[in-house]
Order: C-alpha cells, then structure tokens, then sequence
C-alpha cells in the first residue's frame, strides 16, 4: 500500500511536468488523434469495396484494431519510454543510477518515465470501440461490459510483456533495437485482421508462441458472436486475461534474472 | 568538388552509416517480409471466391504491394522532422555555416538511407517472398517501364520537397512533433499506398485528386502495372512536372522568408 | 563504516565481432565474450566521516568499486560490508543509507524544479516532515540554491544542476556519500563552492564522502585520504602528503650558477635536471633537513638565483600512470 501511494506521486509529477507545456501536449494529443483516426478510417475504406474478410465485416475488423489500440495504449502508458530507452540507459550507464535507489527497479523505471501523452491514445481507442459497438449494434448488457474491461486488462498484460521481453537483452549488453521494431510493431501487424486469413501455421504461432490473438482476435468472437476458432477451442475466447497474467509473470521473471545477471557482469 | 559528386559523398556517408549495425540489417529484412506476407494474406483473403473487382485481379494486386514495398523504401523520409528537431534545437545554425546547399545535403543524406533500406531490407524481403511464395507475372513493355522510371523519379522528387517544405514550418511554429504524425495521416489516406485508389470510394478519390501525394507511389505503379495507358501516362508526368515546379517556388518563398527570419533573429 | 575484504570483479565484453554477413547472422544467436578483470583482490577500510578521493587512469577499475559500495555491481568474489550490510545482498536497504551522483546525469525531473523532485524523495526515502525542511533548508543554504530553487532543472546552468542533484541525494541523512566525477566539467568557482559544500557537509554532519576524480584540486581540497587504484589494483593508499613525499621524490631545488661544472656531489641529493648554468636537485626532507641543503649548494658556489619548489600532484600521478603502463606492457 505504501508502494501504491509512492507511485501514485510519481504519476502525479509527471502529469504536472506534461502539463507545464500545454500547448505542446495539446498538439501531442491532436497529431496522434489524426494518425490513429486515419488508420481506423482506413480499414473502413479497405473494406468499403470487399465488405468482408474471411467472414468479418468493416466495422468488425475496426472493432479488431480498436481493441488492439486500446490494450497497447494502456501498456505504452507504462512501458513505452521505460523499455525502448533501457538499451540507451544501460550502455550510457544511467541505468546504474537507478539501482542506487530504495525501489523495485521495474516499478521506479515504469513510475518514472510514464507517459501521460499516452492518454490521448487511450482516450481515442475507447472512442473507436464505441463506434464500433454503435455500429455494429451490439447489445452488451453490465456483465458484457465487465468482460470487455477485463479483456482490455488482459490484452494490456500482453503487450505491456511484449514491451518487457525486448527490452530484457539489453541486460546482456545487446544493442538491438530492431528486435524491438520487429515484435512491438512489425509481428504485430498480423492481428490488425482476423488471424484466420492466414496458414495453419502463422495461426499457431500466434496463438501459442507469440500469443497476440488473444489480444483481440479471440475475446472479439464473444462480443461478435462469432465461431472462428480456427484450431483451437472456443474456451480460448475467454482466457487474455490468463494468458496475459502467465506472459507477464514470466517477463518479471526473467527480467529479475536480467537484473541479477547485470549486477554480475557489468562494469 | 563538383556539386554532384558531393551529393553522393553525403548519400554515400549515410548508406555507410547505416549499414554499422548488420544484425539489425537482418531482423530489419524479416520485419519487411512479414509485412509484404501480412498484406498479401490480406489480399488473398479479400479477393476469396472474387476474380476481379472494379477491373482489379488479384495478381494485379501482388504486383502492386510488391512493387509499392520496393518503392515505398526509397519515398521515405524523415526530412521534416530532422528539419523541425534541428529548428527547436537551434543546431540548424551549425548546418547553415556550412558551404553546402542545405537542401541538397537534407535530400542526400536521405537517399543514403534510402538506399540502404532499399538494397537491404526490401530487396532482400521480395527475394524471400519469391522463394517461397510466387513471382507475380510482369508483362515488360519497355515503354510502360521507362514511363515508370520517370514518373517514381518525379515521385520521390515530391515527397522530398513536401517533407522538406512541411520541416521548414517549424522555423514559425517553433515546434517539430506535428510534422511526422501529419504527414502520416495524409500520406497514408490520400497517396493510395495501403488501398490502392482503385477501390477508393467516389468522394475520398475526388479529394485525393486535388493532392500531391497520389503522384507519388501510387500513379507510377498504376503505369507500370498497365492500368493507365500512355497517354494518360505521359499526363500524370506532365501533372508531376506541375507540382514539382510549384514546390519548388513554395520551397525558394519560404527558404527566403526563414533566412530572413534567422537574420532577424539570430536563429 | 566500510569494510572491503579481499573483493574481485570481473565483467564480460563482447568479443570485436568478426567482419561478413554470415557473421553478422550467426551475432544474432550466439556472441563471443572475454572476461576481464575490473579489480582485482581489494581491501581496504573507511571509518566514519572520512573524507577518500579515488584517483587513477580511465579504466583502472575507480568507478566499478564504487559501483561495488554502492550495490549497482555484485563482487565475483570477496566481501564488502558498508553499514554492517551487505550492498548486493540487501540493496534496497543499503540504498537507505547512502546518497549517489554519477557524473553529469541528472535523477532530477528535466521540467520541473528541484522542489518537485524533493517532494518525490522524501517520499521514497520515507523522510519525517520536519528533517525533510531542516535538510532543505540547510541545502539551499550551504549550496546557495535560493535564487532557481523554483526554476525547472532544464533551465539551470550545469555547475547549478550538480549542486541541485547533490542537494537531492542528500536529503535523507545518507550516512555514506558516493560522488563519482563530482566537478567534470564546471567552472572554476562551481568547482569551488561544491568543494567547499562537501568539507562543510563533513563537518557538519559526520557524512563519509568517497569519491572518484581526475582533477587533483579536488583531492587537495577536499579529501584528507587518498587511494589510487591502477589496473584493479590499489597502489596507494593513505594521506597526501605522505603521498607526494613517496610518489613525487622530494622536494625540487632549482639553482641558477653564475659558473660552470658546480655540481654537488651527495649520495642524499641528487640531480634531475642540467643544462648550463641551470640545475634541478632533488632530495628528502626526513634525508637532508632544508637548511643543510640549501646551504649544501651554495656553500663553494656563486649562486645567480635560487627556487624551491614542491613536485606538482598532477605531474607525479601523471608519472606514475605512464610508468606503470609501461611495465604493464613490457610484462
């Protein structure tokens, strides 16, 4: 509980400090709103000819990217500056200071470098699963609502792991920040449409490797209502938060063997 | 020094530059694979039980993101914001006192990395793309393919003064975040990359029209993949002509205005 | 206060990578590594309130014992006990008790002042309200703070930056102070002040203050002990002026003669320098007294002029890295 009210400080500074440049945070907020409006707005037009993919509709694959959005935005809050900064950090030496303070160094790194911009990403991919909600004409009842926040949550989990597994080399004085490209951003161009467009074996990779499906592809099926469980069991559109949990445990895992590592091998 | 031969110094310098780290090179190659296999998968799908839609196969189509990958690498560019960051950095006065043409050493260190993704990361993504998946079928008219090879030089002149001019804002707005996300928004909806314009719906083409940005990838595949005749070719190179002649004036306007500005004020 | 038993380290860098792509492809699964000694079999002792200046050569493993005292680095073997903990052990704890400032790098928040970030370590380091406003005020103070105390970090000046960063990792009473490279860079009165702020700071508090530099002022002025590590190992340890009398070879005596071939010969002085009437002796106070020596080269001789002078820290140490560097080599 201590720790709690400790980051809930942090946060706050850190909002503060945003908000000393307003007109820079408000333009912030703008830019990233029309970016992600664009691409939303495009895979409308995508479809606007072909109507449907593999059986999903427009709004239905916009309801894919929506919750994608969402999920990533809830984690970027947290982990965007802290993880794709931590290569730069540690060959600086930076990262050392952070080990000379009384705090867990994930959660200082993650309370530190918050970024409170994100909201704006946030704020915008609620908005487009409401639009999507709205258009698809979806009656979701105070339950239906419920497993949609925890979804979130689990997705949230997902990519917040994603975040933390490339970053974790950089403890092995590996600089690469491709490989950050490549799974943040590259790998998960696939789960902007129904993962089933594509072959057995990217569905499998997808699902139990790299597990982005159930960031939206799986849990959309329950709102849809919709069969498309490709290999696998239905059950599997209720289990992001579990899969997110089990992620994101093993990423503190071995980040805290990243840390351990670190101390006895750097200089 | 001859003026050409510096260009290619600088373009030379940056290819160098990038090609330090060759791991990244690697993974940077596969993340282009992965795309070109997202987008193709995406196509495949939307054209399932389709044989042609709106005159459109779906070979037409595999030509078009193939090519508009090739392509896509060498339009790229950072040149705005390099521009904006230099302007609110205040570094820009160091470029200034330098006895080259600021422009064409912007423009050349672009064409390095240009070049280096070119070579290194699209190529290579394409040539795995052919190995394992399919050649897509190119019917080589030589005309068609010279209309081309000018129409994409024309293109890339474009986009290098749009971004150029767009980074020479910042000297009025004192800031440089807007610049990349803007350009984003715009480019990705009206220069026909992602969708291709052909299954744009009426009112979007229409305002496409009026901009720059179709003239860029998009028209230049259209010609060579033959779905804009000769002489409707010969007419999208005259329009280029147009818009490159009127960015420039644009470009010498405001570069007299912003030296100005820095005269004034001391950068 | 600090207790440092027979403590090694070593630490990993990656092999140069061989040239080619296949090379490059394989770097991604599988690198090469050396190990390399940091330091090597280290002990030593600080008591509290001691004031240790850490000189050596880039490398010499300075920076990696303080990183050790600190608990950023874990020994590959030996003990280190500062507190009565164990750093690497019980980090956190450790971090309770000490204050850190690495070089230029700022722990403080870039758009805010200072006050904001203060407010942020009183509550990390749990820091009673009443201690909290005394250590503030005290600092802003000692460090002359009171003129950008609310002026956000990115507009300070860097000597003002280095008082604000060792303002805040002091507001929790650190019983051990870690300075690495405290004055890299400043003027010569940020210098100054922030010298004269750590004697004060040790007078007034009994704070241990360890710290790593190359700038010998900062030894001079500040430090009253002196340990000077040079490949992983310590090579001196103890006060300075013991340290000029066992480096530096003496006190010099330059002597100007008003005619030829007048060199003293005494086993206890010797001759480092000679060129024409100009010549530089050398010798040990506790050998030959001053006086006697004085009198020694001026007895048969016409004297034109006549200077004494202390060997210059800067050059001994200096002498000391090229010679040791040199051994090394021949080694």
């Amino acid at each position: 509980m201590e720790y709690a009210s400790l980051y809930w400080t942090f946060i706050r500074i850190n909002i503060k400090a945003k908000i000393e440049y307003r007109a820079a945070f408000l333009l912030t907020f703008l830019s990233r709103g029309i970016v992600w409006s664009t691409e939303f707005a495009l895979i409308w037009v995508l479809l606007y000819r072909f109507e449907s993919i593999a059986g999903w509709g427009q709004y239905e694959i916009m309801f894919l990217y929506a919750l994608n959005l969402t999920s990533y935005s809830m984690a970027a809050f947290f982990c965007f500056h802290p993880f794709t900064k931590l290569p730069a950090k540690v060959q600086s030496g930076e990262f050392d200071e952070l080990l000379t303070k009384p705090m867990n160094p994930l959660l200082y790194l993650m309370s530190r470098e918050f970024t409170a911009s994100y909201f704006s990403n946030v704020a915008f991919g609620l908005l487009f699963i409401g639009i999507c909600i709205y258009h698809l004409d979806l009656s979701l009842g105070l339950w239906d609502y419920a497993f949609l926040l925890v979804t979130l949550i689990g997705g949230m989990l997902i990519q917040a792991s994603a975040f933390i597994y490339t970053a974790i080399p950089s403890f092995w004085m590996v600089r690469n920040t491709s490989l950050a490209q490549l799974f943040l951003f590259d790998f998960k161009d696939f789960i902007r449409y129904p993962v089933s467009i594509y072959p057995a074996s990217i569905q499998v990779v997808l699902t139990l490797i790299v597990p982005y499906a159930f960031i939206n592809f799986y849990p959309a099926q329950y709102f849809l209502n919709k069969q498309d469980f490709l290999l696998f069991h239905p059950v599997f559109q209720y289990l992001t938060l579990a899969v997110g949990a089990v992620l994101i445990t093993g990423a503190i895992l071995l980040w805290r063997w990243g840390i351990k590592h670190y101390h006895s091998t750097g200089s | 020094m001859a003026p050409f031969s510096l260009f290619a110094m600088f373009a030379m310098t940056s290819f160098r530059m990038h090609s330090v780290y060759r791991s990244n090179t690697v993974i940077l190659a596969f993340g282009s694979f992965l795309k070109l296999f997202v987008l193709m998968s995406v196509w495949q799908g939307l054209f399932r039980g389709n044989d042609a839609i709106n005159g459109i196969t779906y070979g037409d189509m595999m030509l078009f993101v193939l090519i508009n990958l090739l392509v896509g690498m060498l339009t790229y560019s950072r040149i705005g914001s390099t521009i904006g960051d230099k302007v609110v950095s205040g570094s820009i006065s160091t470029d200034l006192i330098r006895p080259v043409s600021f422009k064409s050493y912007m423009i050349a260190d672009q064409w390095g990395e240009n070049l280096f993704r070119f070579l290194f990361s699209a190529v290579p993504a394409c040539a795995i793309y052919f190995v394992f998946m399919s050649i897509p079928a190119i019917a080589a008219d030589p005309l068609r393919i010279l209309l081309f090879v000018i129409s994409v030089t024309c293109g890339i002149v474009i986009i290098y003064h749009i971004h150029y001019i767009l980074g020479l804002t910042s000297f009025w707005t004192g800031n440089a975040y807007y610049i990349d996300w803007f350009m984003k928004a715009f480019y990705e909806l009206f220069a026909g990359t992602f969708v291709p314009l052909w299954f744009y719906p009426q009112w979007l083409l229409h305002i496409g029209t009026f901009l720059p940005f179709r003239l860029v990838t998009f028209e230049p595949i259209a010609i060579l993949a033959g779905k804009t005749d000769t002489a409707g070719a010969i007419g999208i190179i005259a329009l280029q002509g147009v818009w490159i002649l009127f960015l420039l004036l644009a470009e010498k306007w405001l570069w007299s205005r912003a030296q100005h500005k820095i005269f004034v004020q001391g950068g | 206060m600090i207790e440092v038993h027979n403590v090694s380290k070593a630490y990993r860098v990656n092999r140069p990578r061989e040239s080619g792509w296949l090379a490059s492809v394989q770097s991604l699964f599988s690198r090469a590594y050396e190990w390399k000694t940091a330091v090597s079999d280290l002990s030593f002792h600080i008591k509290e309130g001691e004031l240790v200046g850490f000189i050596g050569p880039n490398g010499a493993g300075k920076s990696t014992t303080v990183k050790m005292l600190s608990g950023v680095l874990t020994p590959t073997s030996g003990h280190i006990l500062t507190n009565g903990i164990e750093p690497s052990r019980d980090r956190k704890r450790n971090a309770m008790h000490i204050g850190v400032v690495f070089g230029q790098r700022s722990q403080l928040y870039w758009d805010l002042p200072m006050e904001d970030t203060f407010k942020l370590f009183q509550r990390m380091y749990r820091i009673e309200p009443s201690i909290f406003k005394r250590n503030v005020e005290f600092m802003v103070e000692l460090l002359e703070m009171k003129g950008f105390y609310r002026t956000p970090i990115r507009q300070l000046s860097l000597g003002q930056k280095m008082r604000a960063n060792l303002a805040a990792s002091l507001l929790h009473d650190p019983k051990i102070l870690y300075l690495d490279e405290p004055t890299i860079g400043l003027d010569v009165i940020a210098k100054t002040n922030i010298r004269r702020f750590l004697k004060e700071l040790n007078a007034e508090k009994k704070t241990t203050v360890i710290l790593t530099t190359h700038d010998m002022d900062d030894i001079e002025e500040v430090c009253d002990r002196l340990m000077m590590i040079d490949a992983g190992q310590i090579i001196y340890d103890g006060g300075l002026q013991a340290f000029s009398r066992q480096f530096g070879g003496g006190t010099l005596l330059e002597v100007e003669y008003r005619g030829d071939d007048a060199i003293l010969e005494d086993a206890r002085i010797q001759v480092v320098a000679h060129s024409g009437h100009n010549v530089t002796y050398q010798f040990d106070r506790s050998d030959v007294s001053l006086g006697e020596a004085v009198s020694l080269v001026t007895k048969q001789h016409n004297l034109r002029d006549l200077r004494l002078r202390e060997p210059e820290l800067e050059k001994t140490i200096g002498m000391i890295y090229t010679k040791n560097k040199g051994l090394r080599e021949q080694a």
